[in-house]
């Protein structure tokens, strides 16, 4: 499977080393389908976009972040690689319901899950990959399982990691999806 | 100016106060609630730099002189260079410079502000390595470019010095001070000395590292100048054959040559 981020990381000269968020705008829409469209053409392969942890949003937007990944599939047939925790992080930031911000997508568009540990500074949420994974982030997973079906998932884990607890929380995982 | 130019201004913003300007012409583009978020963004900006960076491309110096010591020196680099590139090695390729200027100026300052996590002087019994901070990033630096650098050819053949010259790809770090001694065994087992230590890559994942004895300085120089080895050889004195032979051992025997044919 070839995925990537829906976001954007630099202006041209600067680089953010992260991965930012976008308007989800119909002007963005175009734009990134667009692309979508000439990446899946190149490579002659359905390609994955994966949602983002975010902090801000923009003006701009008159979608969901959501709702925009599910119109983008829809455009270009491309995939849509949930982030659980992504989803998690990002509605508590926002002040969401991070389940129901996935009410836009369908089975078909879903091709993978990830889901990650996160830190909690100030009242926000930081998708860090260097924490265990929260309850609430297994159980929006779960929920996705059970309601866009049973595809690969991927524990990721970027920092303060030792392999007997990771494979703990593998195996707590695959309980909970079987 | 696009929104992901102001958004990466604010990112970068080395102060406060820039942070305030670059969000403040953000904020019309943003809801309402989220232009005092940035300082989310750019916290994490500078501190994931900082501290990626001095456990991978500065992890020896981390090792030697301390991370939360390491860090302060990285973080009060990026803020006064903000990025200017995506590769990480480039953001911090002046750093090594900096560090020796500031360190020539005026004593180790513990109470400066950097962004990332905590700081903190080296201890007392590590003052007189002071001279080595910089060659030690210098050399953690090098190292990194080498090893991203594109993966050594074969061996050429037959190895005729005429038509050999030393990988492009290769790092020559200068030093008056036991930077290679200090780099391999440590603390205690210092010896006072200069030690340019010359760095290129065997494989794919494995990086090789050369003590430059005194002697075959300008040998070392010619070479990784671009000259062939048969050229090199020629400003070799005559009472250096036995580290000459060493060093050229130790280069052909890990893919230090490459055919100028």
């Amino acid at each position: 499977m070839v995925s990537d981020h829906l976001c954007f990381t630099r202006d041209g000269e600067r680089s953010s080393f992260d991965l930012l968020p976008i308007p989800y705008s119909e002007e963005l829409l175009a734009h990134v389908a667009a692309r979508v469209d000439r990446v899946q053409e190149l490579l002659g392969r359905r390609l994955s976009l994966e949602n983002v942890s975010s902090y801000v949003r923009f003006a701009d937007s008159t979608l969901s972040e959501m709702e925009f990944l599910a119109e983008l599939s829809r455009r270009t047939g491309c995939g849509v690689l949930l982030d659980a925790n992504n989803a998690f992080v990002s509605a508590h930031n926002h002040g969401g319901d991070a389940w129901a911000s996935l009410a836009p997508l369908a089975p078909a568009m879903v091709t993978q899950y990830h889901f990650a540990g996160h830190s909690v500074a100030d009242g926000f949420l930081l998708d860090t990959h260097d924490q265990p994974v929260r309850g609430e982030v297994f159980a929006l997973l779960a929920r996705a399982w059970a309601a866009f079906g049973h595809k690969p998932f991927v524990l990721e884990r970027d920092d303060e990691a030792a392999l007997p607890p990771l494979l703990a929380e593998l195996a707590a995982a695959t309980e909970l999806l079987a | 100016m696009s929104f992901e130019a102001q958004f990466l201004a604010a990112i970068h913003a080395p102060d406060a106060q820039s942070l305030a300007a670059a969000a403040a012409a953000l904020a019309p583009r943003l809801a309402p609630e989220s232009a005092h978020r940035l300082v989310v963004y750019r916290d994490g900006f500078y501190a994931r730099l900082t501290q990626t960076l001095a456990r991978t491309v500065f992890e020896r110096a981390s090792e030697l002189f301390g991370q939360p010591y390491v860090e302060g020196l990285i973080g009060r680099y990026l803020q006064a260079h903000p990025p200017r590139s995506p590769v990480m090695t480039d953001a911090v390729a002046g750093l090594p410079a900096a560090v020796a200027a500031e360190l020539a100026r005026a004593p180790l300052e513990p109470g400066r502000t950097a962004p990332g996590p905590g700081r903190s002087a080296p201890e007392p019994g590590r003052e007189r390595w002071r001279a080595l901070v910089a060659p030690v990033l210098a050399l953690g630096l090098a190292r990194w470019r080498v090893l991203i650098a594109p993966d050594p050819a074969p061996q050429p053949e037959p190895a005729d010095p005429e038509y050999l010259a030393l990988t492009p790809h290769h790092a020559l770090v200068p030093a008056d001070t036991p930077l290679y001694s200090l780099w391999t065994r440590g603390e205690g087992e210092v010896a006072d000395r200069p030690e340019p230590v010359l760095v290129h890559k065997s494989s794919a994942t494995t990086l090789e590292m050369a003590l430059v004895p005194p002697a075959l300085g300008p040998f070392a120089a010619a070479l990784s100048g671009g000259q062939t080895l048969a050229a090199a050889l020629e400003v070799v004195p005559d009472d250096a054959a036995a580290d000459l032979s060493a060093l050229v051992a130790h280069l052909a025997g890990t893919r230090a040559f490459v055919a100028t044919i």
